[in-house]
């Protein structure tokens, strides 16, 4: 492919594909997290084509060196290169893996260098992997993202303290809501004991990650999802209900 | 000078194929009414017999011009194995190998969460109904080994395991013929990780 002289390229940048589209009659448009550019588009040529080497490379949840060219919205794929290690993603680890892809499509800025995010979002992808047949082990990676991908935007949620000041006790209930941040309630919330044990790092289950879990999804609706819902999330929870009563 | 209206309404529906823009539609235009009418006539009665006679089977939901499509009429196929795919295509393919003498079910797509297409929007009720003839034992999902066609695969076994129905899905590793020197890493891994017992 030439290129013409003076064009901004990239070499070996690592990066992972979140989501493709179709793109015209042979190639693909990629939505792509890299290391130092952040979120950024590449439409990847002739993809599509019989015999077209680079399909087997363009791989979700699988970590890859990419290069590129141009200075435009829309860059150009130049070559791709897989990188070994992490297996690929399947049955309920992959939904995770979709539903992490999700929310960094539906919350990080295009062309913003993120390279912490990038290396927590690599972690992530490795444990979904190593950690297919665990779900709790996989819920509380996702939650963890969470976290990350909420600091990264310049939401840090302080576990131990609610937004007023006050310590978190494990026996109070706490929820979340855009005008008084972390606060607690009389009941029908998180438990503090789930809060401080997130806080500290903990594997947190059962009841615990539970109620982490619908505090979290307040705390990403109100600040960074705008109220809309996620397919992915959707998603899941079909499955569940169609799988439960029956099972 | 102004385009006629006719030649222009003939550019702006030829702009509905995929992958197809106002450049490429012109262009289709004039090829069509200027350098081969009659093959312009031709696509004209096949686009509007094919929109007039096609139907989905009521069995397999492929395009058929009958309620039931000739794989589905046919009594000499297996009854007990349904193999489900994403797209006609799929189910042209498989039948090309010879390989497969069971029945089908086309979804006419697949789960792509982040495209916004959900449960509610693949044939999802006809083949709940169709698997759960009596007669299907097995079920082999088909979809394609891409994120989305995983995803689907994912979502039908649980759906189906659940209704007590036994559930495969196809295997994917090294082609026929494939030498390991030049295969691409990511199938060779995938092909060690997904390896079978052999011992038996």
């Amino acid at each position: 492919m030439k290129v013409p002289r003076g064009t901004p390229r990239v070499n070996q940048q690592p990066a992972f594909i979140l989501h493709q589209y179709p793109y015209r009659e042979t190639s693909r448009l990629l939505d792509v997290f890299s290391r130092d550019h952040g979120r950024i588009t590449l439409v990847a040529r002739g993809v599509q084509r019989h015999g077209s080497q680079l399909r087997g490379v363009l791989l979700g949840h699988q970590p890859l060196l990419l290069d590129w060219f141009g200075g435009g919205e829309v860059k150009t794929l130049h070559a791709a290169h897989w990188q070994p290690g992490i297996p690929q993603l399947r049955e309920v680890a992959l939904l995770c893996g979709l539903y992490a892809n999700e929310l960094l499509q539906r919350i990080l800025p295009r062309e913003i260098q993120a390279s912490l995010l990038f290396a927590e979002y690599f972690q992530l992808v490795k444990c979904l992997a190593r950690n297919a047949g665990n779900p709790a082990m996989l819920e509380f990676a996702l939650r963890q993202f969470e976290g990350q991908l909420l600091a990264s935007q310049g939401v840090a949620i302080d576990w131990r303290n609610t937004a007023e000041g006050a310590p978190v006790s494990p026996d109070c209930f706490y929820a979340f809501s855009v005008d008084r941040g972390l606060h607690e309630t009389p009941s029908e919330g998180a438990r503090g004991q789930a809060l401080l044990a997130f806080a500290d790092g903990q594997a947190v289950q059962g009841w615990q990650m539970q109620e982490m879990k619908r505090l979290m999804r307040q705390v990403l609706s109100a600040t960074l999802l705008d109220s809309q819902p996620l397919q992915t999330r959707n998603l899941m929870q079909e499955i569940q209900r169609m799988v439960q009563p029956l099972a | 000078m102004s385009t006629p209206p006719s030649l222009q309404s003939l550019i702006n529906a030829l702009k509905v194929l995929p992958g197809v823009g106002p450049k490429s539609a012109q262009r289709m235009a004039f090829h069509l009414v200027q350098r081969d009418p009659a093959g312009a006539v031709q696509l004209a009665q096949a686009i509007i017999d094919a929109q007039g006679k096609l139907q989905h089977c009521r069995l397999c939901n492929t395009f058929a011009e009958t309620e039931l499509c000739d794989i589905c009429l046919d009594e000499q196929r297996n009854h007990s194995q349904l193999c489900v795919v994403e797209m006609p295509t799929d189910l042209w393919s498989i039948e090309a190998t010879r390989a497969f003498e069971g029945r089908y079910f086309v979804l006419m797509g697949r789960l792509s969460p982040l495209d916004g297409i959900g449960v509610n929007d693949i044939a999802l009720k006809p083949l709940l109904a169709r698997a759960l003839d009596g007669e299907v034992e097995e079920v082999i999902l088909a979809t394609n080994f891409t994120t989305e066609g995983e995803a689907t695969a994912y979502y039908l076994a649980e759906l189906l395991r659940a209704r007590g129905l036994r559930v495969s899905r196809i295997a994917r590793g090294l082609p026929v013929g494939g030498e390991l020197e030049h295969a691409d890493p990511a199938t060779l891994a995938q092909a060690l990780i997904e390896r079978r017992d052999n011992t038996a």
